[in-house]
Formats: C-alpha cells, sequence, structure tokens
C-alpha cells in the first residue's frame, strides 16, 4: 500500500515536472526522509515539502525559508499567532505582503479552537508546530498521523543555544534549506558569543535587577519571573541577580513593597503593542521613540520610585516583550546585557544587531522601537 | 416568674453581645497583623511611626505602610462587611441558605461588566482601567440585580422567583463571559482572569472611600428594619399577619443589597466566597435577631476577608496569591469546623 502511494506520488510528480511552471525545484522527484524532531520523535516526511501549515515561530520559518516569497508554500496556519496576539507584527506582514490574509486559519491550539479537520483539509506536507503547542495537542497529532499528515516539532521556548540551532537545522532539512538554515545558526552563535564569552570573564559584581511586564501600565504590577523562567532566566545568564528568584516560581507579580525594600539596581520594562491598557509599555515596528521613552518614564513615577536606586541612577530600561523564546532572542540578551554592565558592553548595538538580522533573513524591513532607556 | 424571663433574656443578649465583641476584638488584631505583614518586614516601631508622624519617617517606609498596606487592610474590612452584610440580608429576605452575591449572578454579572470593559474599550479612554473597569462592572451587577428585581416584582416577590431568575442571571452571564474571554486577544485574556481573581492589591484611598461610603449608607437602613426583617424569617404569612408589607419589604432590602455587592464586587473582582459564608458563621452564634446576626454578619465578614488578605502575602512571602482563592483557603475549614461542633440545624 505504502509502495503504491509512493509510486503514485513519483507519477504524480513526474506528471508535475511537465509543467515547469509548476514545480519550483530542480529535483522534482520525492525523497523519504527520516528526522528527529525537538519532541524526540522519529518522523518520516517526503522531501521536498511543498506544502506546508505552521501554528508557531513563524519568523523562524520565514527566516530560514527566505526567497522573495517566503509564504509561498504556507497553505494554512494559526492566524491567532500574530492577528490579535502580536498586532503590529501582524501589520507589518500584512504592509508588506497583503496576500497572506488569505492564508485559511486553522484555529490557535491554546484557545481549543485549532481544526484537525481543516488541517487534513488543506492536505499539507506537513504540519510543523512548536513543542509547546504540541504538548496541548498530542490527540490532535495522532489524528493528523492516521490521517496521513506528519508533524513535526520545533523548540526555541527551552531557550537553548542546542535547542535553537537543531530547531533551525530541522527547518532548513524539511524545507530543503539547509544551506540558509546554517547561515542563520552561525550567525546567531556569532552573535550569542560574543556576549557569553565575555561574561565569563566579567569581574564586575552582579547588579540586581527587576522585571516587570509592562502590559497593565504603571498602576498596577504585572507580572514578573523566577528563576530559570523566561526573563527571569535571561538577567541570570547575564550576569545579574533577579530579585523575584526566590519568591516568584515562573510568572506571577510581586508585592510592590517588596520590590521598594530589595531597591534594585536595574529595572527592565517589556513593552509590546497592549491595546487593552491605555498606558501599557510601548514597543514594536510602530512604536514612536519619544512616546515610548514617554511611557517608560511615566513607570518611575509610581508611589516610592522616586527612591529607588534604579530610578535614582537612570538604570530603568524597556525592551520587546516578543524577543525572547526567538531565534533573535540574541538581541534581548544583548541589550540586557548593555543594561546590566554598561561599561563592558559599550561597544555592542543589539538594535543595528537586529537591524542586520532582518535585513539577511527576514521579509520586512526593521522599524520601530525595541528597546529603550529612560 | 417575671423576673426569671428578664434574666434569661439578659443571659441571652449578655451572650451574643461576648460574641459580638470577641469577633470586633479578634477583627481589630487581624487589621493590625495585616498592616504588619508584608515582605518589608517592618517593625512595630516603624509601622506605628510612619502612621503617627508620616512626616518625619523613612520615605520609602511611608509609601509601604500608606500608599501599599493601610489601604489594602482598610479595604479588606470594608468589602468583607458589605459582602457580609448583602449575603446576610439575601438570605434573610430569601429565606434561603444558599443565597449570597455569588450565588445569585451578582458576582458573575460584575465579571462580564469588567471583562467586556477590557476587551470592547479600556485602551481608548485615558486611565479607564483605574475606574471604568470598576465602573461598568458596577453597572452591569445592578442591571443584573434590576432584572432580577423586575422578574420576582410581576410575581409578588416570591423569595423562589428570585432565587430561581438568581440562579438564571448566574448562567447568562458566566456564558455571556466564556464568550468574551473566547473573543478576548492574549492580553486582554490575561487582565479579565486577573480581575476575576480577585485583588485588594488595587485599593486606594478614593476607593476605600466609595465603598466605606456606601456601606456606612446602606447598612443603617437595614437595621432600621431590623425587627421586620427578623419577622420575616417566621414565614411570609407570620410576618404579613403581624402587620408588615412583605412584599415592599423584600424589594426595598434586595435594593440595598444589591447596591452593596456591587459597589463592594466593583473594585476588589469576585470574591465569591465571604457573603456566603459570613451569614453562617453569625448565624451560628447569635442566631436570627437583626439587632446582633447584621453586625456580626459586616463582622465576620471583614474578619475573613482580613485574615485572608494576611494569607496572601504570607502563602509565598514576596508575592500577592490572588486573595479570591485565599478566602475559600482560610473560611472553608473554619466554616467546617462550626458545622462539625454545632448540635442543632444551621438554618
Amino acid at each position: 500500500m505504502k509502495r503504491e502511494i509512493k509510486s503514485l506520488a513519483i507519477i504524480f510528480m513526474t506528471i508535475l515536472s511537465a509543467f515547469p511552471a509548476l514545480g519550483s525545484d530542480d529535483d522534482v522527484s520525492k525523497e523519504t526522509v527520516t528526522v528527529t524532531d525537538l519532541a524526540g520523535r522519529m518522523v518520516s516526511l517526503d522531501l521536498p515539502v511543498e506544502s506546508v501549515v505552521i501554528t508557531f515561530n513563524f519568523e523562524e520559518y520565514l527566516a530560514v525559508e527566505g526567497g522573495d516569497d517566503p509564504f509561498e508554500r504556507i497553505t494554512g496556519w494559526t492566524r491567532n499567532y500574530w492577528d490579535g496576539r502580536r498586532q503590529w507584527t501582524w501589520e507589518k506582514y500584512t504592509a508588506a505582503f497583503p496576500d497572506i490574509e488569505d492564508i485559511p486559519d486553522v484555529g490557535y491550539i491554546h484557545k481549543g479552537t485549532f481544526s484537525t479537520e481543516k488541517v487534513l483539509s488543506l492536505k499539507p506536507d506537513v504540519v510543523i508546530m512548536c513543542v509547546v503547542d504540541y504538548e496541548a495537542a498530542t490527540d490532535d497529532v495522532k489524528k493528523l498521523e492516521e490521517g496521513g499528515v506528519p508533524v513535526v516539532c520545533v523548540d526555541y521556548h527551552a531557550e537553548t543555544f542546542e535547542s535553537h540551532s537543531q530547531s533551525t537545522m530541522l527547518l532548513g532539512t524539511v524545507l530543503g534549506r539547509e544551506v540558509r538554515a546554517q547561515e542563520l545558526v552561525d550567525f546567531y552563535q556569532e552573535q550569542v558569543e560574543v556576549v557569553t564569552s565575555r561574561l565569563e570573564n566579567l569581574e564586575d559584581p552582579k547588579p540586581t535587577v527587576y522585571v516587570e511586564v509592562g502590559d497593565k501600565g504603571p498602576s498596577e504590577y504585572s507580572n514578573t519571573y523566577g528563576k530559570d523562567f523566561m526573563w527571569g532566566a535571561l538577567v541570570d545568564q547575564c550576569g545579574g541577580i533577579n530579585i523575584a528568584d526566590d519568591v516568584v516560581e515562573t510568572s506571577a507579580p510581586i508585592n510592590p513593597e517588596y520590590l521598594l525594600i530589595q531597591n534594585p539596581d536595574v529595572i527592565i520594562i517589556t513593552g509590546s503593542y497592549w491595546p487593552s491598557y491605555n498606558d501599557s509599555m510601548r514597543l514594536g515596528y510602530y512604536a514612536e521613540p519619544a512616546e515610548s521613552k514617554l511611557r517608560l518614564e511615566s513607570f518611575t513615577e509610581r508611589p516610592g520610585w522616586e527612591n529607588l536606586k534604579a530610578v535614582r541612577d537612570g538604570r530603568v530600561y524597556a525592551i520587546h516583550h516578543s524577543l525572547s523564546r526567538h531565534i533573535y532572542d540574541f538581541v534581548a540578551l544583548q541589550y540586557m546585557a548593555k543594561c546590566l554592565h554598561p561599561e563592558e558592553f559599550e561597544d555592542l548595538d543589539p538594535e543595528e544587531r537586529f537591524e542586520e538580522f532582518h535585513q539577511r533573513f527576514l521579509p520586512v524591513e526593521y522599524s520601530g522601537v525595541w528597546m529603550t532607556g529612560l | 416568674m417575671e423576673r426569671e424571663v428578664q434574666r434569661v433574656y439578659r443571659e441571652i443578649t449578655g451572650r451574643k453581645l461576648a460574641y459580638l465583641s470577641v469577633i470586633a476584638g479578634v477583627l481589630i488584631v487581624a487589621t493590625l497583623i495585616d498592616v504588619l505583614t508584608g515582605p518589608a518586614w517592618l517593625s512595630i516601631r516603624e509601622v506605628v511611626w510612619a502612621i503617627l508622624s508620616p512626616a518625619t519617617s523613612d520615605p520609602t517606609v511611608g509609601v509601604i505602610v500608606w500608599i501599599i498596606r493601610l489601604p489594602v487592610a482598610l479595604m479588606a474590612i470594608v468589602v468583607g462587611a458589605a459582602l457580609g452584610v448583602a449575603g446576610a440580608e439575601m438570605q434573610t429576605i430569601l429565606g434561603n441558605p444558599l443565597a449570597s452575591p455569588y450565588t445569585l449572578g451578582v458576582s458573575a454579572a460584575a465579571g462580564f461588566g469588567a471583562a467586556l470593559a477590557v476587551v470592547l474599550g479600556v485602551g481608548v479612554i485615558p486611565h479607564a482601567e483605574e475606574f471604568l473597569v470598576p465602573m461598568n462592572a458596577f453597572i452591569f451587577s445592578l442591571i443584573s440585580c434590576l432584572a432580577i428585581y423586575f422578574i420576582a416584582r410581576g410575581r409578588q416577590a416570591q423569595k423562589e422567583t428570585i432565587v430561581l431568575a438568581g440562579i438564571a442571571i448566574l448562567f447568562l452571564f458566566h456564558s455571556l463571559l466564556a464568550l468574551l474571554q473566547y473573543l478576548a486577544t492574549e492580553d486582554q485574556l490575561q487582565a479579565v482572569v486577573f480581575w476575576l481573581f480577585g485583588s485588594l492589591m488595587k485599593a486606594t484611598w478614593t476607593k476605600l472611600f466609595i465603598v466605606s461610603a456606601v456601606l456606612f449608607v446602606v447598612t443603617p437602613l437595614f437595621s432600621r428594619d431590623a425587627w421586620k426583617l427578623t419577622a420575616l424569617r417566621l414565614g411570609d404569612e407570620k410576618a404579613r399577619s403581624l402587620g408588615i408589607d412583605v412584599e415592599r419589604l423584600r424589594l426595598k432590602a434586595f435594593i440595598g443589597v444589591s447596591i452593596l455587592t456591587a459597589t463592594a464586587v466593583c473594585f476588589v473582582g469576585t470574591i465569591g466566597f465571604v457573603g456566603l459564608v459570613a451569614p453562617h458563621i453569625s448565624r451560628m452564634l447569635v442566631g436570627e435577631d437583626q439587632r446582633y446576626f447584621l453586625p456580626l454578619s459586616a463582622l465576620s465578614g471583614a474578619l475573613l476577608l482580613s485574615a485572608a488578605s494576611v494569607g496572601s502575602k504570607l502563602i509565598v512571602p514576596g508575592t500577592v496569591f490572588p486573595i479570591g482563592i485565599v478566602t475559600s483557603f482560610v473560611g472553608v475549614p473554619f466554616f467546617f469546623s462550626l458545622i462539625l461542633t454545632r448540635k442543632g440545624g444551621y438554618w
């Protein structure tokens, strides 16, 4: 049976190759390859793939895919990954590629709207998910596999160099873009090592740091992060002491008075486009420098903050919230390192590196504000 | 004989007064502990100094005591008292031990109102999250009460009608809330969920003043009707035979309860449990006589929330555990111990 399908596929592909306009690659015959994905699963794929459904990590996909229309092979996706979740990024991409408005939506796994039936009806060659998606949708994945659609998982949430590079190389294999994937991994490695190599020999005393998600604005204390989790882990990695290490497990707001009494050296507020709170920290593709600064300043006007060391020394910074858990998290790493050890990393320009990343790997141009100080 | 009766009466009322003073005493202690606890572990001297002489104390200590701790501690008292009173009168006028602002959908309506404000429009109006969300929560809890009120009035204010209408309202607003959560974006959803957890941390002196004002206006209205409300517990017919306009009394009390609940809930989110349990604690201790039942419900509500406020700061020191979760943790064991040690009926 399998062989029949395969030979059918070959026949089909041969027919396709008779129409050069339809088959874009030179080598059109399919080859079955077994890959191990980041969830540790062995997946058999017929390469090259021609149609993809993707539920997460779109930027990584686009960076590896490259070309004039990196959306070409996407036949379905989780629209909510951008639309309604990271609105400005969605607007940036739809401005550059208006057609992506028409890419069919397969639903968002974490909202329970993911439709396996929709995915199957799109008949993709592969579904690309992140491990977090997979863990939340193992039953759905089983159904997809029974329907003959292989699922491959990448993992940028683990935030280790290994998982980032393995995920990127896996995308390279699946998309047949190994060279580009290697370029991306090399670039990433270089950007990360600038920081890690210097941190090893750093003699500076470690500054104490408080990170808060700026989604609720100054009027309300929002989440901060614990040891080993997202921004909390990044503080540690950048040679700082996270004041919430011992009090927050993963993410939770802290008692304002705990912050006042800890009196950190550095405060970092994360920003994005969060319209549900009017005075939330605003950063991203369409952020204005002056406005972002003003919004950051308003955080320092919280009761009691005027006496904080970080505020008096002007060491309050903002950084884009979505710069973690992605291949471009090196930007956050560099900026955080710079905020924590300004002298040691004076020559570093993370903004410029992010711009370079856009030029080399992303289909849209860099714009707006992604990090700022007072 | 006459003297004997008087002696027994004095003994009973004396015992009730004793309960009142004991709970009031414990409440004062709990409030002091509430003001003294926090991750900064200020000494008693520092706290007292900051309260008595704010100008000369350390500025950080001043902010901690005056802006962070005091509004929260006092808010716990007034909101707890308001919910206690509202629950007590709801159970009284409906003759139903399960009645509370939570079970009759008032909290659910408030939650929906808050979520609606978050999803539809807080972002457009400056400083909206501070007042638009509570305003909307307030408006929707009043709408739900009005709906129940008019349904009830159409049916001669029968108890059963009010209870059933309330439960229907509860389900309606739960569905509407779920619908909003489904439609909300990620950051809106976060905001809504946290609102629903309930939090005293958003307390400010202005909000505290508003809730206190409503509490001190509405509660005396109930105590003016204390005898009538007590008689209502004998049943509608007996109350009527004593010359009470049952329908009017019930609707009047219902309006008071609605305003009280709406004000309390709109600033702190859904803290449901207090309104149900505080009246039961009070009833077990002093019975149905509103002269004691009403103030004791207020005091036990305040005590429950005050204790929960301390708990929310101690569970994970440094963070603030959502108060809505803690109230149940604090209240349920206490409630069970009362049920198990009590000999007679609870109702």
